[in-house]
């Protein structure tokens, strides 16, 4: 048995036989460079066209900006140009395109340098096409679906696959955002990519491949396969069920009903929900105003974010949290010296309220966009009451002074905070009486109870959710938020991550946000929970003595 | 030759569509148009050379083309922008 590890790029669990995608670049026979860039326009064309019937104008894109390079005189030219002085036709593409997109690499913007694949992708189209070697790829006889593995998969690549032989995608070349990635997104299988021991061994074998933790395990032993095999049956329920769990709010298997929002950090990560069902946005971070730009973002941009937003989920309500940086962060217009420890330093509302400007001038366009909508603020790194009774006497002033303006304000917004410093978990029950809502962000919460740097690999096995103390603190929140009658949800990885649905729902929770890919399974795996035997599940996690016990009781269940 | 100085309003600055289209555009045109930005001159007519520029909200930028139908490309080429 192997286990390759990779990055988790789209998910699902699948078993089957891998095929190896090898390319072969011989150079049998020769065409000319006007006939290779004319021939490489065609099979662009057919690519856009079979693309836009297939998956959509969205991912057809991506052909036609190919075609427009093809046609470019700036990069067909200089390629011509060196072949007339003496050059390889292969070679003087090799050099055009890596120099070209040596240029994009350099620049900032992650976009641009996306763009810089697409030049060496349509170079190496270019190639293939002068040496004859389109690829010669087919799957075996016959209708079985194969997961394929290759070095790297380039759009022109996949669009030589017939969809309903797909298992997955593995490949050790790749990110998140890849190309493979979204093309096994848009048809809805797993992709496995960044995998650095992957290589041609593995042609041919059986594996199971979990785009979920991001596995690839080629030759499974019999323990193994007994753990995977209920994780694909699982995942095939998952996929049966899912438009019906896509049009539905969630229940639990008694008939509770369970709010189930996502987690967004700019407004264009609401493309994709129109024919899913979710109970507003339950995490809008406001960070990425702050990070995109040199200068402070105005009033009026950050109210266009907002208003955006709100106005798209209403009438479902939107919890943005105000702006959560610290000294790791260097943002010029805060005043925030090197520290010798962010994490524990002027972070959070703690650095909002001691740039007041900065932070009325949230509040405001926080307001201006609330007016008629359902917003809730939310505060991050709460410690102390002072941090919240000092933020609703800004929010007062701010209101004063928009209204005094004639503007249009929020009247019946919500406030609330972030329970995620220990300080703020001990003291739910006094905080519940300064607040309208509470929401955890078991991250952070995770990494301050357990002292444990998630990012340090010497300390990541005590960074553990699973550890009673943590749970210990969850149920205390989650219940004292209930006492005092006020909404308690969780936003952190906790609330998504499959392993905690019932124990959270144990504790009494009734609301969860989680990042959009997640929202269906777990709506899936709350609809098969039953609220009577998940209180029982938390008597007896509550009483573990450590994270093995915590999990071992998970785990039998 | 006419020259007109235009700051990127569209949120994803001069890249993915609005650059595709602003070539396209220049391309419809006999004139030599280009794009200056920090000194910088590009040729508008390339997709390559539109995304070099690299653009983004808030940038200010200058276009300029020469050629019998010089005043028509700018005007083209501006309302392209605005469109975005």
């Amino acid at each position: 048995m192997k286990i390759l590890n990779g990055i988790a790029g789209a998910p699902g669990v699948v078993f089957g036989d891998v095929l190896y995608f090898n390319k072969k670049i011989g150079c049998s026979k020769k065409m000319s460079i006007d006939e290779a860039v004319e021939k490489s326009l065609e099979k662009v064309r057919k690519m856009y066209d079979k693309a836009l019937s297939d998956l959509g104008e969205d991912k057809a894109k991506i052909f036609s900006a190919y075609e427009m390079l093809l046609e470019d005189e700036m990069f067909i030219g200089p390629i011509k140009e060196m072949i007339e002085a003496g050059s390889a036709p292969e070679d003087a593409v090799t050099e055009v395109s890596e120099s070209m997109s040596a240029i994009l690499l350099k620049k900032e913007n992650e976009y641009l340098r996306q763009r810089a694949d697409d030049i060496r992708n349509v170079g190496n189209m270019i190639k293939e096409t002068l040496c004859g070697a389109d690829s010669d790829f087919v799957f075996p006889e016959g209708n079985d679906k194969y997961i394929i593995a290759a070095q790297e998969l380039t759009p022109v690549d996949t669009m030589l696959f017939d969809h309903s032989r797909l298992l997955g995608f593995a490949t050790k070349e790749g990110g998140a955002t890849s190309h493979t990635v979204i093309l096994a997104k848009s048809i809805g299988i797993p992709a496995v990519v960044g995998v650095p021991d992957l290589d041609g061994t593995v042609d041919l074998k059986r594996a199971y491949l979990d785009g979920y933790s991001g596995k690839f395990v080629v030759e499974p032993d019999e323990e193994t396969k007994k753990i995977y095999d209920k994780k694909v049956i699982e995942e095939q329920e998952f996929i049966k069920s899912l438009e019906t769990i896509k049009q539905n709010d969630a229940y639990t298997k008694d008939g509770e009903r369970i709010k189930v929002a996502i987690n967004i950090g700019k407004p264009s990560d609401l493309n994709g929900i129109e024919n899913q069902k979710f109970d507003g946005v339950g995490l809008f971070r406001s960070e990425f105003l702050y990070s995109s730009s040199k200068e402070k973002p105005s009033v009026n941009q950050q109210y266009e974010a907002y208003k955006k937003v709100l106005d798209s989920v209403y009438p479902e309500s939107v919890t943005i949290r105000t702006l959560d940086v610290g000294g790791d962060k260097q943002i010029e217009y805060f005043n925030v010296p090197k520290e010798e420890n962010p994490f524990l330093g002027n972070r959070g509302i703690r650095l909002c309220l001691s740039n007041e400007s900065i932070f009325m001038e949230q509040l405001k366009a926080l307001l201006m966009a609330g007016a008629d909508k359902k917003l809730k603020i939310m505060l991050p790194m709460v410690t102390r009451i002072e941090e919240i009774t000092r933020t609703r006497e800004l929010m007062e002033k701010a209101k004063k002074e928009l209204e005094l303006e004639g503007v249009a304000v929020s009247e019946d917004m919500e406030l609330g905070i972030m329970i995620e410093t220990p300080a703020s978990a001990i003291m739910s029950e006094v905080f519940a009486k300064y607040c309208d809502f509470f929401s955890i962000g078991t991250n952070d919460l995770v990494q301050y109870i357990m002292s444990a740097d998630r990012g340090n690999s010497a300390v990541e096995n005590i960074y553990n959710p699973y550890n009673p103390a943590v749970l210990r603190m969850l149920n205390k929140v989650i219940n004292d938020g209930a006492k005092a009658g006020i909404e308690v949800s969780v936003c952190g990885d906790l609330a998504a991550n499959a392993d905690f649905t019932e124990i959270l729902l144990g504790m009494g929770l009734k609301k969860f946000s989680v990042p959009l890919p997640m929202i269906n399974r777990i709506k899936k795996k709350i609809s098969d929970i039953n609220l009577s035997s998940a209180q029982e599940l938390v008597k007896e996690v509550l009483s573990a003595e450590d994270e093995n016990e915590v999990i071992k009781i998970i785990r039998k269940g | 030759m006419v020259r007109v100085k235009y700051t990127i309003k569209n949120e994803e600055g001069l890249h993915a569509r609005p650059a595709s289209d602003f070539c396209k555009t220049a391309s419809k045109f006999k004139s030599t148009i280009r794009v200056i930005k920090d000194g910088e001159e590009f040729e508008a007519k390339s997709i390559l050379m539109v995304l070099c520029i690299g653009a983004v909200k808030g940038d200010e930028i200058e276009i300029t083309a020469e050629g019998e139908d010089e005043q028509q490309a700018i005007d083209a080429l501006v309302e392209t922008l605005d469109r975005e």
